[in-house]
């Protein structure tokens, strides 16, 4: 990808968007990520070669120049002031095109704009602390906290993700986690306890988690993509059980969310 | 006696809601009878004094009903939902319509037996006489010819009253109606009579008094019926509540209000009665939540009335709002259905030079609302930038109950709007909804500050493309510059636009002239005009040019569809030259027919962003659409100008009410790529579905217009799936789109909250969703009512979801 970072792939910008990070925001969705996470509801991400499936679901298949990313978030400036809102990165993994997102996170502050951006936290350090000094906020998954399982979740173990998410917080940005509840694969009680364990004594500061109960919307965008779908019909969380993880996490922070 | 208020428990107008509703709609023959006998014995009387005699003859002997447990008098006609004969103004299509109105597909209405037999008298005596013979006989030709081609429809001028307006409710209560009559009376005999102009308006004073006389009658007959009604009542708290009734209507509307209930009582009998002398509809009620709260405040202090008792008394006037019912020919009924009547209510807003003017009153309104769930009245909420989040969440809370109110009118927008049309400052911020979008000052402004004729402009353009001949009949009215398949570039479309544009606004604006003058002379409505400054002063009606302020619009149709049309042509036509502009001519004359045309059509769709997806390109030509008709309204003035009131000029609306279907229906395919008979989008709003980039984008792109010089009013409707206002962070999210939306001076906003599969469902089973309402375009109906293309044209409009 371009080394000097004046553009980047982003498949998709979406506007009026309230679930990822505070206010009403405009959300970039980079392409590529490095993870392969079981229940990855936007397949269409992980990729930066060519993608069998519908043209819809990419808006850009060249790289987008950060101006007119930046040109069309501004466009929506007068809602994030009413709303307390701003933009945020997302995706794919927006840490896997460290200067780009840097550089339009810049810009964005340049502006005024509040910036935030979701993470698997799944990156070297160098592209952290290239993007960390840009960002109001971050919202981060912890999907386990057993380095095996994780790495049979997603492809990867969890040493990286728990390093970044303590240099995030010691760095005092502020941070959301999210906890992506998959039935049968990361929802036992002891799952569940480690990762608030490991939340309350390692991220003091981080105030807020968020249950993100299982769904399994993008099962077309894979039969679509000529994909299998990685959880066959494992069936959604239900919201008695994403209750139960939260009523656990519950003894380890302030505030326990369901859903963004 | 003291008085006292009518302190109802709670459910109590819950219960009248449903007793009301139990009420099919019909027609009530008894107004056409009465006043046609009147009319006989008056053939020697001036028209406005033959008005005030009708007027009186009617309210003396319609018969008049007290409902179980209603806590205010009055009716319109004999059953609640009843709708009153107008014959003064036509009565021909009721006679030809009279055996096919109970089986009409929408908007029907039950007769009473021997309908037509009991007619004959009125049908008869009121041949060659009625407002719309005379006034088809004065209109020229030409505009015949331009109604039949679809271009406008100006047809319900002709057989309806003006209405669009807001009398001076606040001096009824204040001073009563005796205060009226004083005032008419000295003014009367101020009057020179050799002076023929001076003679004149002895007339029309003369029938102020006589009308007095008769309000003062009608208003005694409820307090006799309710006395006997108290006297046979064995349950002592509706005995109470009868002989309180009676005293208050011995009391109102001649003598000022004393309590919140004397207060509402006499609003009441003003809303009725000016809905019983003319079928003008959009009788609107102005800042209801300003002028009441003395009287609320009072109360309340006083330990006379609790705030729960309060929400009781507006609800049962809401309620009665429901029992007004109006009947129009079938033409017109396509262009306005739903039975609406449009009573709209203005709640918050500014007062005394910026403060904000919300109270406790404007929540109790904004909760009747939300409790009752009726179609009636129009809810506005005028907000400003420094509205509260206290305020806002409860008119979201509202909204989301999915009845479309209430509607939000940005303050920033408005008055400067109407300081611009020459309207002194505290009127400006006192300014008061009417209809479904428009504005006017509360008792100072003339009729139909929208409401004329409605303009097909998508229909202007097909005859601008087609070197002005109408495709479907070959007519030709304005001349031509041209098709577009000898067009060169795009200033020859925006020459031949502005050619057809020019001679069809003087064609609509002409016509209406003319119909003016017909009104005013045979039909003036004193009761009306009494309550409007400065009619009694200058002695003139409104339609002599007796208001402070007469501006009107026209409603205008499809500056979206344009558009999407200009920027397709642009784009393929001459930018890209990828189709030939005689490709595309060929390609609409067919209908988008073969293969080919199904190519260029397939080529439109994809030329480029739609309006309502805040991309500039598309979005400036409709910029200057707007700018340039502005430019053209300019330069004319209405049938009041020179005669007394400010301005009299001519605003844009673009307030669609259901016309976007018939209008629809009148042309072929167009170049934004729509097939020959479809709808046309409604108000400002992007065309029904083409908006893909969200709300924040479609608000945007609606920003961009010059809004305050839409002063008529400028509809936006956008839909939300119930889900967003589901949690706290949704309507937070709403607030801050209305906040935002008022920061960039928009007008108006209404918001459709129901999710694309309830109505689906609503359409297939009728009989489940009798109690939805939806927001049409500027006002609410109830779903089931619509017609199948409206309710379809609901459904297909841009769900908005929260992502």
């Amino acid at each position: 990808m371009g080394g000097d970072g004046e553009a980047g792939f982003v498949y998709k910008v979406e506007r009026f968007c309230v679930h990822d990070g505070p206010g009403i925001r405009t959300l970039f969705y980079f392409r590529g990520c490095p993870l392969g996470c079981l229940w990855c509801c936007n397949p269409e991400s992980r990729t930066l070669g060519p993608i069998r499936g519908e043209d819809e679901f990419l808006m850009w298949k060249q790289p987008v120049g950060v101006q007119r990313l930046v040109e069309l978030a501004c466009r929506d400036v007068a809602y994030y002031r009413s709303s307390g809102g701003g933009v945020t990165l997302t995706g794919g993994e927006a840490l896997a095109q460290p200067e780009f997102a840097a550089n339009l996170l810049r810009k964005m502050r340049e502006r005024g704009i509040h910036t935030a951006m979701e993470t698997s936290g799944h990156a070297g350090d160098e592209a952290v602390e290239t993007v960390l000094p840009h960002l109001d906020m971050v919202l981060l998954d912890i999907k386990h906290m057993d380095d095996g399982r994780h790495k049979a979740l997603t492809g990867f173990g969890n040493a990286r993700i728990l390093s970044n998410a303590r240099k995030i917080h010691d760095a005092g940005v502020p941070m959301t986690i999210r906890v992506p509840l998959i039935p049968g694969h990361n929802d036992r009680e002891e799952d569940l306890r480690a990762l608030g364990e490991f939340v309350w004594s390692a991220l003091p500061a981080v105030k807020t988690l968020c249950v993100l109960g299982y769904h399994n919307y993008a099962v077309n965008k894979y039969l679509a993509m000529g994909l299998d779908y990685p959880l066959g019909d494992l069936p959604p969380a239900s919201e008695e059980r994403i209750t139960r993880a939260a009523e656990t996490l519950k003894r380890y922070v302030e505030e326990v969310r369901m859903g963004g | 006696m003291t008085e006292s208020n009518i302190r109802c428990e709670p459910g109590s107008a819950r219960a009248y809601k449903r007793h009301v509703k139990s009420f099919r709609p019909t027609v009530c023959l008894e107004r056409a009878l009465l006043a046609t006998e009147s009319y006989r014995r008056t053939e020697s009387l001036e028209p406005v004094l033959r008005r005030a005699h009708a007027l009186r003859h009617v309210l003396e002997n319609m018969t008049i009903h007290i409902h179980p447990g209603e806590a205010l008098a009055g009716n319109q006609a004999s059953r609640p939902f009843s709708a009153p004969l107008f014959p003064e103004y036509a009565i021909q299509w009721f006679e030809n319509e009279l055996d096919s109105i109970p089986n009409r597909p929408i908007d029907r209405f039950d007769l009473p037996e021997d309908a037509r037999r009991s007619m004959e008298p009125v049908f008869d005596y009121w041949r060659g006489k009625t407002l719309y013979e005379k006034a088809k006989a004065a209109i020229p030709e030409v505009y015949h010819q331009a109604e039949s081609i679809k271009a406008i429809f100006g047809e319900h001028l002709t057989n309806e009253g003006d209405g669009h307006l807001i009398v001076d409710y606040e001096m009824v209560l204040r001073s009563g109606l005796s205060s009226v009559r004083a005032r008419a009376e000295i003014a009367r005999l101020a009057l020179d009579l050799r002076d023929p102009a001076q003679n004149h308006k002895r007339y029309f004073l003369e029938a102020v008094e006589i009308v007095c006389g008769a309000v003062e009658s009608f208003a005694l007959r409820f307090a006799v019926e309710a006395n006997r009604l108290a006297e046979m009542e064995s349950d002592p708290d509706r005995k109470a509540r009868l002989e309180i009734m009676s005293r208050n209507c011995r009391r109102v509307p001649m003598e000022p209000a004393r309590n919140f209930t004397e207060a509402l009582q006499s609003l009441w009998f003003v809303q009725l009665i000016l809905q019983i002398e003319s079928n003008g509809h959009s009788i609107s009620l102005g800042r209801f939540d300003q002028y009441l709260y003395p009287y609320f405040e009072r109360d309340i202090a006083a330990g006379a009335l609790t705030e729960g008792e309060a929400l009781e008394l507006v609800e049962h006037f809401w309620v009665k709002l429901n029992t007004i019912n109006k009947i129009r020919p079938w033409t017109d009924t396509q262009f306005l259905t739903g039975y609406p009547m449009f009573q709209n209510v203005t709640i918050g807003g500014q007062v005394r030079n910026g403060r904000d003017a919300v109270n406790t009153l404007t929540h109790v309104c904004l909760k009747a609302s939300e409790e009752l769930m009726l179609a009636q009245p129009s809810l506005s909420a005028r907000y400003h930038l420094q509205s509260s989040d206290e305020y806002l969440t409860a008119c979201m809370r509202c909204v989301k109950t999915g009845i479309g109110m209430p509607a939000m009118f940005n303050d920033e927008a408005i008055i400067p709007s109407l300081l611009n049309h020459g309207v002194d400052y505290a009127d400006a911020e006192n300014y008061g909804l009417v209809g479904c979008v428009e504005v006017a000052v509360p008792g100072k402004w003339g009729y139909r500050c929208n409401g004329m004729s409605y303009f097909n402009m998508l229909k202007v353009y097909e005859l601008a493309m087609n070197d002005g001949v109408d495709p479907a009949t070959g007519l030709r009215l304005a001349p031509g510059a041209g098709t577009l398949a000898g067009f060169g570039s795009m200033s020859d479309v925006w020459q031949a636009w502005r050619t057809q544009l020019d001679w069809y606004t003087r064609c609509y604006i002409e016509h209406d002239a003319i119909v003016d003058s017909a009104l005013e002379t045979l039909l003036p409505d004193p009761f009306c005009s009494m309550l409007v400054k400065d009619c009694i002063a200058r002695g003139l009606t409104i339609k002599e040019g007796g208001a402070v302020y007469d501006v009107v619009s026209a409603q205008s149709i499809g500056i979206a569809n344009i558009s999407n049309a200009m920027a397709a042509v642009k784009k393929l036509c001459f930018d890209d030259k990828t189709v030939s502009p005689a490709e595309m001519k060929l390609a609409v004359d067919g209908n988008f027919s073969g293969p080919d045309g199904e190519r260029i059509r397939r080529m439109i769709l994809e030329s480029g962003p739609k309006y309502g997806n805040d991309d500039d390109a598309v979005d400036e030509i409709a910029v200057k659409l707007f700018t340039d008709y502005a430019r053209v309204l300019k330069q004319y003035k209405n049938a009041r100008w020179g005669r007394g009131p400010i301005d009299c000029g001519w605003q844009i609306s673009t307030s669609t009410v259901t016309s976007n279907v018939p209008f629809g229906k009148g042309i072929g395919a167009t170049t934004d790529g729509r097939k020959a008979g479809e709808s046309l989008a409604e108000g400002c709003s992007p065309v029904q579905g083409t908006d893909r980039s969200g709300p924040t984008a479609s608000m945007n792109t609606i920003a961009k217009l010059p809004n305050i010089l839409i002063s008529g009013g400028q509809l936006y409707n956008m839909k939300f799936a119930p889900a967003v206002f589901a949690d706290g962070r949704g309507i937070a999210a709403m607030i801050a789109l209305v906040r935002a939306y008022g920061m960039k001076k928009g007008w108006h906003v209404q918001f459709n909250v129901v999710n694309g599969d309830t109505l689906r469902d609503a359409q297939k089973r009728p009989e489940k969703y009798r109690d939805l309402v939806v927001r049409v375009a500027g006002y609410s109906a109830y779903f089931v009512d619509l017609d199948v293309v409206i309710q379809d044209d609901i459904i297909r409009r841009s769900e908005h979801a929260l992502n």
